[in-house]
């Protein structure tokens, strides 16, 4: 079977090979029988990956330790959900997923093409291009299906790093990846749109549902990590903008800004070019954050491992894309003029843009945070770090505003908004976000101004959408609706504009959750056994350490007693563990986890003398980050479902 | 060079022959002459504990040269435990050691100050071994090297020991050093010790001492017997057992009853060996030269507790051969070819009958004029116009949630009707092939196109209200209706008296238009002209307008319903 994936491997290439170069003269030579080869070959392509990520599959299934990569990543004590998992837990496994999935949105996009036939065969040779990159890379750089020599073959694998032997772990590359490749539609699009001189909004509709899609995915995939990062690596935090998750972070990013942008050219057939530009940026910085992960061009605590030639390719393949997409768009650009000029700085296209700013802004900062100390290495000789406390002092402020616009973007209308239109609409919301502010700083003067602006600018942007919520019940109810009926009348058919706002709340959420770190405390103790330690009104009494044994695993657990206020709340067992296959330590954490806050308790280690030294976090709001991450996937869900719709007839 | 020195004395009081030379010659030990000079060494033996002078014990002088070359001498004690070495070189450094009661002794590090002949080493201590007891010999480490083969599985274990305190232990038969049960089913047994002054007998294991089900062979235990010097030792022993065969595992199953703080198993692997146990934990393989070793590990393991490690045969990979594989890949290679290629061989088959979008997709370069780039024109339409119907609903919500003014709403509203009406034209032309589309406009000027002007601008706009009415997803079958209607409608270029003109704007419309382009308002003069074509159809156009209102577009479509079944009809 693993003979068949690596024949199947090469023949998709030949087949991606082929595919590409017809769509290409078909582009060129308005051919319909190219074109249809193209499309064939995206067909074809699609089965041989998926006839070699089968292959792959079953040689993890039986463990088939005569391929490399299997062996190095694989071993009989994992559990065979990990076992599958570990597909992608590696170099070539992850490439060849990220190859799968990009021929599988190729052949997605079928039907999309067929609605738009001007544009499939340089949508086709788009596409194909990128499987070809990747395809090479499986073949002759980095073989999933590698074989050992007969001498090396081992009864048992190496086995997967134990920290990705984790549930969210299991989804969370697989949501990453769906999401990164999902943007290889409108990227393909966007250009076959300007090769073909068809800039209009239809590649826009075409491709809106699977922008969204890859753009919840790729949503769900950072929450995921984050979420993974904070129960399993135990430093006490979700977010350390690190450069891998910085990597997810950019494409999101841009292709929020894309979402937002995109409306002012339907509704206003403006910013034609910026949301092409956009579309570019976007995928082109899901392929440059690949290639960040993948090449060692960042130091990081998950990235692969990788030689010199990887990233050379990765840096071509990243600036040949780009630099086709963003040259055919300079050369379309006296053809891209938009129809209309912004007639008001107060409407809401000039909120898009605004909003769009923002967003860049918050890119940018990223960006150079990210690269920072590889150029200062470059340029100065000497890597210069940045750390967490840079990008928090940096993001916040544009953050605020961006967030201040969730709130205000929608009340004001198209084209231009009355001073009393504002003043009808903005004056709860206002009133809600000064009496939040007045409050927190009465109340909680310590949190200071950042987060408590935060909070009270996400009191007026919860309170703004519940007034349109609210006004557009009110709507529907003088048709004789009651409150249900209307608001799943609402959802259902304005299900863009409510889901949304749902999705803004989450936002909102999350931000709010963030802006609880400013409340954050932290301890380190060295405790003897009937001692404890003490904060924000909880106690954790140690009462005894026991060594654990563990099939894969040794260390010890030290059982401490919560109290709260004096009253008992639970029995709290971090762990420190050493992973014996992998001889990897790790610290698991034990979290005493409330809607408010979170106590979060390290063992660091069990000492000599039997005392053990805890770190323990006092983490508020962030449980929101999590409960917003919920609204903000259902909204997007919301949003991107395809309710059935009456039928236009023909 | 002390630990270097260290080792060369014990080395050398461990040589063969070495144990038995308690007195004069000791014939066995070799000697390499230190190389010759005027400095003497003298010392004296002593018995550590009493202080009395020890005679007869061989005392060594050990010496290194700059090469690291070593070389040695020996004396014995004389009656009052003194000894002497003279005529050696000063410009080396010395190590004096001497072996008692078949036990090595490390002594004074000396070396020769300038200008001094002579030196006193001081006593040298000897102390008598004392009978061993339970905690003076202790294991640190066991470790196990297993090669399975099809005859047998050879096992060699390394027990690493640690003689604890300072006073040289004696193991007897009644009180062994240590007493290590041999494995039941051991054959070939051979055991040694890193100290060849110990003697390693197989006695019966006393009592059920650490005997389970997997323990000694018949009872038999391995005796450590003699003198021994505090300090690290090892004893090995080497033993087949049975191979696994595809039916049973080998088992390789120990209890000690010792504790053990660290186990570890290297398993030579052929690539077909699955190793199962409950106390053992996996580590990283381990590679020597060309062998692998599968490595299992266990911490701090129980005195008594059961070892117990299962080796089974892996069944051998049901593996497609590469032949097949290959014929497999070309056949995979050829059907590629096959598929890629059939749209270039064979671009006139014949086609099944196909919806104009799917013609339109297969043919991306159809002649101007085709079926297939009508019915590609015709879902381009569509796909637009539906999105301008989501505009207008959404524009009309946002005047009911009060934000949008209403000027503004109408502006808006007003040119995005006209877009929707333009198309609505487009997308009727671009259903039908363009000599059928002429026919039925022709056919249909004089009849449903005229229906509308006979209902006047009302009917007109209740038809726009109906589209918006779909978009908004209010109006039931009112996307069926607006369509019906665009069907019905007049042509492009349909003859009329006169051109149009907007009442609200003053644009000049084309003839067939019942909306101005310019600002979207319902062009009245025209629609009125020809009213009198279709009086047939003017009941449904008036019911359209008197049920439809403005912000009714609920009944708009419903009327618009009604309108399009009867001109259906």
């Amino acid at each position: 079977m693993s003979d068949l994936g690596f024949y199947a491997l090469r023949l998709a290439l030949l087949v991606a090979a082929a595919g590409t170069l017809a769509g290409a003269l078909a582009g060129f030579r308005n051919s319909a029988a190219l074109a249809a080869v193209a499309r064939r070959a995206l067909l074809l392509n699609f089965a041989l990956c998926t006839l070699a990520l089968a292959a792959l599959f079953h040689a993890f299934a039986t463990l088939d330790f005569q391929l490399s990569y299997v062996a190095n990543h694989a071993a009989r004590s994992m559990a065979p959900h990990y076992r599958m998992a570990a597909l992608w837990g590696g170099q070539a496994g992850s490439l060849l997923l990220w190859c799968w999935m990009l021929s599988a949105y190729a052949a997605a996009a079928l039907p999309a093409m067929r609605r738009l036939p001007a544009l499939a065969p340089w949508a086709s040779a788009l596409l194909l291009g990128g499987c070809i990159f990747f395809l090479a890379l499986l073949c002759f750089v980095s073989d999933p299906f590698e074989k050992l020599p007969p001498a090396a073959v081992l009864s048992d694998g190496a086995g997967l790093n134990p920290l990705l032997q984790h549930p969210v772990m299991m989804i969370h590359p697989l949501m990453l990846y769906t999401g990164l490749t999902g943007f290889s539609l409108p990227f393909a699009f966007g250009f076959a749109a300007l090769a073909a001189q068809a800039t209009g909004a239809a590649w826009l509709r075409a491709t809106r549902r699977f922008t969204l899609w890859a753009w919840c995915f790729l949503s769900i995939g950072i929450l995921l990590g984050g979420r993974w990062a904070y129960e399993v690596l135990g430093w006490g935090g979700y977010w350390a903008w690190d450069p891998v998750e910085n990597a997810s972070l950019m494409p999101w990013l841009a292709a929020t800004a894309y979402l937002h942008s995109v409306m002012v050219q339907e509704k206003r057939g403006m910013l034609r070019i910026w949301n092409l530009a956009l579309v570019g940026l976007t995928y082109t910085l899901c392929l440059f954050g690949t290639m960040i992960t993948r090449s060692g061009l960042v130091r990081s605590v998950h990235a692969f491992a990788q030689t010199e030639i990887f990233g050379v390719l990765f840096a071509g393949f990243v600036l040949l894309s780009a630099g086709l997409f963003f040259g055919l768009l300079i050369v379309r650009l006296p053809r891209l003029r938009a129809e209309r000029q912004l007639e008001s700085v107060v409407s809401r296209e000039a909120g898009f843009i605004v909003n769009n700013w923002l967003f860049m802004a918050l890119l940018a900062i990223v960006f150079w945070g990210t690269l920072f100390p590889k150029l200062s290495d470059w340029l100065a000789g000497r890597e210069i770090l940045i750390g967490p406390g840079w990008f928090n002092g940096l993001t916040a402020p544009v953050a605020l505003p961006l967030l201040l616009l969730t709130g205000v973007g929608p009340l004001i209308a198209w084209r231009r908004a009355t001073p009393a239109h504002l003043r009808r609409h903005l004056a709860w919301p206002g009133l809600a976000g000064a009496a939040a502010a007045l409050g927190l700083a009465l109340w909680l003067p310590q949190a200071g101004w950042l987060a408590i602006a935060t909070w009270a600018i996400g009191a007026f942007v919860l309170v703004a959408i519940a007034g349109e919520f609210a006004r557009a019940l009110r709507a529907r109810a003088r048709r004789g609706e009651g409150p249900g009926r209307a608001l799943a009348a609402l959802l259902r058919k304005n299900q863009r504009r409510y889901g949304g706002y749902i999705v803004h709340i989450g936002m909102v959420l999350i931000l709010c959750g963030v802006a609880g770190s400013a409340l954050e405390e932290e301890q380190l103790a060295n405790i003897r056994v009937g001692d404890a330690v003490s904060m924000r009104g909880y106690r954790l009494e140690y009462r005894t350490a026991r060594p654990i044994r563990a099939q894969h695993y040794g260390g010890a657990e030290a059982r401490l007693a919560l109290f709260q206020n004096g009253a008992p709340l639970a029995t709290l067992t971090p762990e420190k563990r050493v992973y014996w296959l992998e001889q990897q330590p790790a610290s698991i954490p034990a979290i005493w986890s409330t809607l408010g806050e979170d106590l979060y308790v390290v063992l660091s280690a069990i000492e000599q003398d039997g005392s053990a030294t805890l770190k323990v976090h006092y983490n508020p709001l962030v449980n929101w980050i999590w409960i917003g991450g919920g609204a903000f996937i259902l909204g997007t869900l919301l949003v991107m479902w395809p309710l059935p719709r009456r039928a236009v007839p023909a | 060079m002390r630990r270097a020195l260290r080792c060369a004395v014990l080395a050398l009081c461990l040589a063969p022959g070495a144990a038995q030379g308690q007195g004069p010659g000791l014939p066995a030990l070799p000697e390499r002459p230190i190389p010759a000079g005027e400095g003497r060494i003298s010392g004296r033996v002593v018995h550590a504990e009493s202080g009395a002078p020890v005679a007869g014990v061989q005392v060594i002088l050990l010496a290194l040269d700059e090469q690291g070359q070593p070389s040695w001498r020996t004396a014995n004690s004389d009656g009052e435990g003194r000894y002497r070495f003279g005529g050696i070189a000063t410009g080396l450094t010395y190590q004096l050691g001497a072996l008692y009661a078949g036990l090595p002794f490390s002594g004074a590090r000396l070396s020769f100050e300038p200008g001094v002949l002579r030196l006193r080493a001081g006593d040298l201590p000897v102390r008598d071994p004392r009978p061993a007891a339970p905690g003076d010999l202790n294991l640190t480490a066991l470790r196990a090297v297993l090669d399975v083969d099809a005859a047998a599985v050879s096992v060699r274990e390394v027990h690493e020991l640690r003689a604890e305190g300072k006073t040289p232990l004696l193991g007897t038969l009644q009180a062994p050093l240590l007493r290590i049960p041999l494995p039941r089913q051991a054959v070939e047994l051979r055991a040694r010790s890193s100290d060849a002054g110990l003697e390693l007998r197989p006695v019966p294991t006393p009592g059920d001492v650490g005997a389970g089900a997997a323990a000694g062979a018949a009872g038999e235990s391995l005796a450590v017997l003699g003198s021994l010097a505090p300090g690290e030792l090892h004893v090995e022993l080497e033993y087949r057992l049975p191979a696994p065969s595809a039916d049973t595992p080998a088992r390789f199953a120990r209890r000690l009853p010792f504790h053990i703080p660290l186990l570890e198993i290297y398993l030579v692997d052929t690539g077909d060996l699955a190793p199962r146990s409950k106390l053992l934990h996996r580590r990283r393989p381990a590679r020597d030269g060309s062998t692998n070793y599968l490595r299992l590990e266990a911490f701090e393991v129980a005195p008594g507790e059961e070892i117990d490690l299962t080796l089974e045969r892996l069944p051998p990979r049901s593996a497609v051969s590469q032949g097949v594989a290959l014929a497999a890949a070309w056949a995979l290679l050829l059907g590629a070819v096959a598929i890629l290629l059939w749209p270039l061989v064979a671009p006139f088959r014949p086609r099944r009958a196909q919806t104009g979008a799917e013609e339109a997709a297969a043919s991306p370069d159809a002649a101007p004029g085709s079926a297939a780039a009508h019915g590609a024109a015709y879902a381009a339409l569509r796909e637009e116009r539906e999105a301008l119907y989501a505009a207008i609903g959404d524009l009309d919500h946002d005047l009911e949630t009060g934000k949008l003014s209403a000027a503004d709403h109408a502006e808006l509203r007003a040119e995005l009707r006209a877009r929707a009406i333009h198309l609505l034209r487009e997308e009727r032309a671009a259903t039908l092939p363009p000599s059928g589309a002429a026919r039925a406009s022709a056919e249909a000027s004089a009849t449903a196109g005229s229906s509308a002007a006979d209902s006047g601008a009302p009917g007109a706009d209740s038809e726009m209200r109906a589209a918006t009415g779909a978009a908004t997803g209010t109006a039931t079958g009112a996307a069926t209706g607006a369509d019906a209607r665009a069907e019905s409608e007049a042509p492009p270029g349909a003859p009329h008296a006169a051109a149009p003109r907007c009442a609200a704007c003053g644009f000049e419309a084309a003839q067939a238009h019942r909306f101005c382009a310019h600002c979207g308002a319902p062009l009245q003069a025209a629609q009125a002209g020809a009213a009198t074509a279709a009086p047939t159809d003017s009941t449904a156009g008036a019911a359209a307008d008197g049920t439809a209102t403005p912000r009714d577009p609920q009944a708009g479509g419903a009327a618009q319903d009604a309108a399009s079944g009867r001109t259906a009809q």
